[in-house]
């Protein structure tokens, strides 16, 4: 009897025991009794001197809904200061990469003008948002040091330092996104032996640092110039060579609002650490009254410098 | 009365004098005295009757006891016997003799010192209060057990006491500075339950005594998870301490992290408190004995922390006799032994756990996967070991070393993939795949050491050295994927996700504490400390497999230095007792130094016999950071240093509490607290890059305040107590947080509710329930989608438009525990049993949401939704544990 019972109590609590063991294991579906929020306009635009501008418009959805499509039936006016400026149309064709966006068809925009885009769509409560677009700031100096290289498998890798230097103002504060990429020409051998080249293509670069950055370019987004001389990137390019050449490295410094500082510092995906629940989202940069996304103009300049030897 | 004895005692020294006028009879020059323990009173008046020329105060020589040794002498003899080690002289005049006290003592003050113990096993009692029974004069005794306390000469009567042992009075002879070891026996009977400092319990040492104190015995009344008991468990029943669900993420004390508590073990900073994501502390209630915590009017030997303190003594060991105790909950197996290695003089103890349920746990993790249609396993393998040796060092000394250890070491995998068939209204058959994998790992451990030596200087002076040893070492990785594959045409699409974490935090330093009683009421804390540090935190994530990451690289360690000097001066000023501190610390990282003071002020005061006030300021400053990065408190957490770019975090908290004692067993509490907090660090949102995490910090602001009102019982067959907590905590960081706008703290609970119970069955028997309210985690829960702004990534994501800013329903439970101890008189074998009930109707509080995706065949076509799933500690669970000890017989007091 004793036999019995002990060994009862012990298998009750090995199976107690275990399951408050496995404290992440106790889960259940749920649904939450939630109000969801009214729907609110999204819009999206990075306005560039005398080039057109152009405006996504998008609304928020609950959550578990379809993919949303685009909203096509709003009415975008943008006013330079407190002049119309032009009623931005739809434009549903596929000729100039701003299929499913609204552009103005004349007017483009001029560094240091106040813009107000007003957008209203039917069921929607209206939006506004602000913007202007920064003067250039010139690249002083591009220069590439500690160049390495080193043969793994059927990569090469190029191991280098990039310094940047640009000619920040010291009296006001400026934003900056700051973007390099690398050039690279791709090639074939032809039956007698000539080297064929193709046209140069931009090709992503990595961090010695980290397996892998995404985007074919990388970026940082900067306040002034901190407390630095120089910004310099650690960066690796890795290429195939025995279709791939070293091209130019290429810089582009974009002096940015305020507006598309903040919005592309929040804009990181969410939902990257640990999984939905236990990471903090992001809570993206807003400039749209009443409205959720950004509008926001910016500036921009290029420089490029060849790795040394190629 | 008195004045009715002074007469009788004139009489008979006049009766005499008049006998021989009126008979002129030659004096008796013999006297003869039985012999025994008597009352010197007594004895005097029984010399005079018999016609001895003698004559005394009465007031002088009442309650005094002395032992006579029987037989016939001469006056002068009987009174230098009788009068040897009473305080009292004799001097002959022209009346014949007269007793008097003596001079070379009488007016003048005397300092009585030493140390206060447990009589049964020598452990050093720390906070025994000491106490003069004629005057109001007392003090308590340290974190040593010392004490010191100023006494006029003459007799004095002793009283001491302390919560959980029978009262001791002393009367003794004050006649120069003494050192005075005072033993108290254990009182098993209706221990008192914890803590706020009282009248009753403490006498005026209550001003100064700001700490609460949690000792094993009620931690071992409440019980805990799995019949686990916790120390922490006990801690967060009481106003102003909470932690997320059923104690996941830690202990949180007035609206600060987890990371801004100071914990110490013996004195050494220790950098991670729990076991299991915070379902238990790292702190063995086998190995403890007792824990003080403090939320305001901090003394200044605390430092390098801006939220509460817990100072963890652990126990020193029998010194008297060997005990061993085995012992088992659901979850581990304990193991502790302790004993004299030599008898009175040094000792030993060394006490173990073991999560015996983790070589089980892989098995039936295994089969609820399964179940759940899903497979992988969890491991997870959890110990730790305390050892104290203490050894006597000359009379006024004793050597102690204390060492902890812990490790976790927990892996988790899931691995699902359904197989759905879509047909098309064609007849074309797409069959799909959803596989979706998980994998954590994360391993944490702890090595805690110290080496101090105690030394009494003199009758005034105290002082511990101190060499000490902390690390913390953390690693955690996790890889995941959601993807969908279409298997007729091999269309793949996927995500694959990792990070890896790793940090260490090292710790070695040396230090002296000392303690100076100039004068009476008053007493002088200050000490040295340097510490070197050594960190090593590293993070990377990538949409990548962990096994391709590079190692961490050693060579990025930070080795900051930290220097410290404090002093307090705590005293009286007619009834005003207060105590002022300060504490100097230079943080010196190798870019850069930081230099800050600490001034801490406590005011307190009687307004009536019943009612207490207490005032206090507190500056606090913390050189060190840890960053969470997840909700759970998992130790993915990093602690980093200050440097040239991350400033210490600094706090000021202002507090005030009134204390009324309308009964004797009854306290009521009520406090206001105001904390304000700067140099706040903290993730920014988002992916954190290898390169940049932690130049791309968060720096912020914070504040909390709140009311918290208290009742406690601590005496009598029913003890407890019920609390209510209001309060308010929030964070304010740049934009690279909720856009620079003020949000909720995680845990800002606004309303929190606790009651303890703890009813005596019987002498060896109780019955505790508490039940804990609280208001749902401040939690950033995504309730609508939109279109991804991002270049890359899915089609949607969830838009989130303020931190913090859904509120997960309320957390509450009710737990219960019966609580015994069975032992035959006379018997070596002591048993304690705990059978309980936890979470009794079954809540299930969310430690967070998880959301998932879910995929389902409609009109022919696959149709993903989002399903969002709670995760929750336990359900309804019964507990039990189990503990035999084998040692010395049960004292003559044990359940009485």
């Amino acid at each position: 009897m004793r036999k019995v019972l002990l060994g009862h109590v012990l298998r009750s609590a090995t199976i107690l025991g275990l399951s408050l063991s496995a404290f992440f294991s106790c889960e259940e579906p749920v649904d939450l009794d939630l109000v969801y929020p009214k729907s609110k306009l999204v819009i999206s635009s990075s306005f560039f001197p005398d080039e057109p501008v152009v405006l996504r418009v998008s609304a928020t959805r609950p959550r578990g809904e379809a993919t949303t499509t685009p909203i096509t039936n709003a009415k975008v006016t943008l006013y330079e200061g407190n002049e119309l400026a032009e009623e931005l149309t739809y434009d549903n064709s596929k000729e100039n990469g701003t299929s499913g966006a609204y552009r103005t068809r004349k007017f483009v925009p001029e560094v240091g003008q106040l813009y107000t885009v007003h957008v209203s769509v039917p069921g929607f409560d209206p939006v506004t948002a602000v913007s202007s677009i920064p003067e250039p700031v010139e690249i002083r100096s591009l220069e590439v040091s500690g160049l390495s290289q080193v043969e793994t498998g059927d990569e090469m890798v190029y191991d280098y330092l990039l310094k940047i230097d640009y000619a920040d103002p010291e009296e006001e504060t400026n934003y900056y996104d700051l973007r390099v990429s690398q050039l690279v020409i791709p090639f074939t051998i032809g039956p007698g032996g000539d080297t064929l080249r193709s046209t140069p293509y931009l090709k992503s670069l990595s961090s010695a640092d980290s397996p892998e950055l995404t985007g074919g370019s990388v970026s940082m987004l900067i306040q002034d110039k901190g407390n630095l001389d120089f910004v310099e990137f650690h960066l690796q390019s890795r290429l195939d060579p025995r279709r791939e050449m070293l091209g130019r490295i290429v810089a582009e410094l974009r002096t940015v609002s305020p507006e598309y500082f903040f919005y592309h510092r929040s804009l990181v995906q969410p939902g990257d650490l640990g999984g939905p629940g236990l990471e903090e989202p992001v809570i993206y940069f807003n400039n749209v009254a009443s409205g959720l996304g950004v509008f926001a103009g910016y500036n921009s300049v290029h420089r490029d410098v060849p790795l040394p030897g190629n | 009365m008195r004045w009715a004895r002074l007469l009788t005692a004139l009489l008979i020294c006049i009766t005499p004098v008049l006998g021989i006028r009126a008979q002129s009879v030659t004096p008796p020059t013999l006297f003869s005295l039985s012999s025994g323990e008597r009352q010197l009173e007594e004895v005097l008046t029984e010399l005079t009757t018999a016609g001895a020329p003698l004559s005394y105060r009465p007031d002088h020589v009442e309650r005094l006891t002395i032992r006579v040794t029987g037989g016939t002498h001469d006056l002068p003899r009987w009174l230098d016997e009788l009068l040897a080690g009473t305080g009292l002289i004799y001097e002959l005049g022209s009346a014949g003799y007269l007793v008097l006290p003596d001079p070379r003592i009488s007016g003048r003050e005397f300092q009585l010192f030493g140390m206060v113990s447990d009589a049964q096993s020598g452990e050093r009692l720390i906070g025994a209060t000491v106490r003069l029974l004629d005057g109001q004069s007392g003090t308590y005794s340290n974190e040593y057990g010392f004490y010191t306390l100023r006494a006029e000469g003459g007799r004095a009567s002793l009283r001491i006491t302390y919560v959980g042992y029978l009262p001791e009075e002393i009367d003794l002879l004050v006649s120069s500075d003494s050192l005075l070891d005072i033993s108290l026996r254990p009182n098993r009977q209706l221990p008192q339950v914890i803590v706020t400092s009282s009248a009753s319990a403490l006498g005026e040492a209550r001003y100064f005594e700001t700490g609460t104190r949690i000792g094993r015995m009620e931690v071992a009344q409440l019980g805990g998870p799995a019949g686990e008991d916790d120390p922490l468990q006990l801690a967060r029943l009481l106003p102003g301490v909470t932690s997320g669900a059923d104690g996941i993420g830690g202990v949180l004390i007035r609206g600060s992290e987890a990371g801004q508590n100071l914990i110490l073990l013996d004195g050494v900073p220790v950098y991670g408190l729990s076991h299991a994501g915070g379902l238990l502390s790292i702190f063995s209630n086998q190995a403890i004995r007792r824990i003080d915590l403090y939320k305001d009017a901090l003394p200044a030997r605390f430092g390098g922390r801006i939220g509460g303190v817990l100072d963890v003594h652990t126990r020193d060991g029998n010194l008297y006799d060997n005990e061993i105790t085995v012992g088992s909950s659901l979850l581990s197996g304990q193991l502790s032994a302790e004993g004299p290695i030599k008898t009175g003089a040094s000792s030993f103890l060394i006490s173990g756990r073991y999560l015996w349920a983790s070589s089980l746990l892989q098995r039936f993790s295994e089969a609820y996967k399964e179940e759940r249609g899903r497979s992988g396993s969890t491991d997870y393998d959890v110990y730790d070991v305390n050892l104290k040796l203490n050894q006597k060092a000359g009379e006024r000394g004793r050597i102690y070393f204390s060492l902890y250890s812990g490790l976790d070491d927990y892996r988790n995998d899931s691995w699902q993939s359904r197989t759905m068939v879509a047909p098309s209204d064609a007849g074309t058959v797409f069959v799909y795949q959803t596989p979706s994998y998980r994998s954590e790992q994360v391993r944490w451990g702890n090595t805690v050491g110290a080496l101090r030596y105690n030394h009494v200087f003199s009758d005034r002076t105290f002082g511990n050295f101190r060499l000490s040893y902390s690390d913390l070492k953390t690693s955690s990785s996790f890889e995941r994927y959601d993807s969908i594959l279409e298997r007729s045409n091999a269309i793949y699409e996927g995500d694959l996700l990792s990070g890896q974490y790793f940090s260490q935090i090292r710790q070695v330093g040396v230090a002296f504490d000392g303690q100076h009683s100039p004068a009476p009421s008053t007493v002088v804390r200050f000490g040295l400390e340097a510490n070197a540090h050594r960190f090593l935190p590293q993070l990377m994530t990538a949409e990548g497999k962990v096994s391709e990451y590079p190692e961490p690289n050693r060579d990025d360690a930070l080795r900051p230095v930290e220097l410290t000097a404090y002093s307090s001066y705590g005293s009286k000023w007619r009834s005003l007792y207060y105590r002022l501190g300060l504490r100097a610390t230079l943080w010196n990282a190798s870019d850069k130094a930081y230099f800050n003071l600490s001034p801490r002020i406590l005011l307190a005061g009687p307004f009536s016999p019943t009612l207490d006030w207490q005032l206090s300021y507190d500056r606090t400053v913390q050189s060190v950071h840890l960053l969470n990065s997840f909700v759970i408190g998992f130790p993915s957490d990093l602690w980093v240093p200050s440097t040239n770019s991350i400033a210490p975090a600094r706090s000021s908290q202002y507090a005030g509490k009134l204390s009324w004692q309308p009964l004797e067993e009854w306290v009521m509490t009520g406090s206001l607290y105001y904390k304000r907090m700067n140099g706040l660090v903290a993730y920014s949102e988002g992916r954190q890059s290898p390169l940049t995490w932690i130049d791309n910090l968060s720096r912020g602001t914070g504040r909390a305040y709140g009311l918290e009102l208290m009742a406690q019982r601590s005496r009598g067959r029913l003890r407890g107590w019920v609390n209510y907590t209001l309060a308010r905590s929030q964070r304010t960081f740049d934009r690279r947080i909720n856009q620079g706008r003020t949000f909720p703290f995680r845990y800002d609970r606004r309303h929190a509710f606790n009651l303890l119970v703890i009813y005596q069955l019987g002498d060896r028997t109780t019955l505790t329930g508490s039940w804990r309210y609280e208001t749902g985690l401040a939690y950033s829960l995504s309730v609508a989608t939109r279109n991804n702004p991002a270049g890359e990534g899915p089609t949607d994501v969830p838009v989130v438009t303020e931190r913090n800013g859904f509120r997960m329903p309320d957390n509450h439970r009710l737990d219960l525990n019966l609580h015994t101890i069975l032992s035959a008189t006379g018997s070596r074998f002591t048993h304690a049993i705990d059978l309980g009930v936890y979470n009794v109707y079954n809540r299930h509080n969310p430690v967070y949401y998880d959301i998932r995706p879910e995929y389902t065949v409609e009109d022919g076509s696959l149709v993903s939704h989002e399903q969002f799933y709670r995760i929750f500690i336990a359900p309804v669970l019964p507990s039990l544990s189990y503990h035999l000890t084998f040692g010395s017989p049960a004292t003559p007091v044990f359940g009485r």
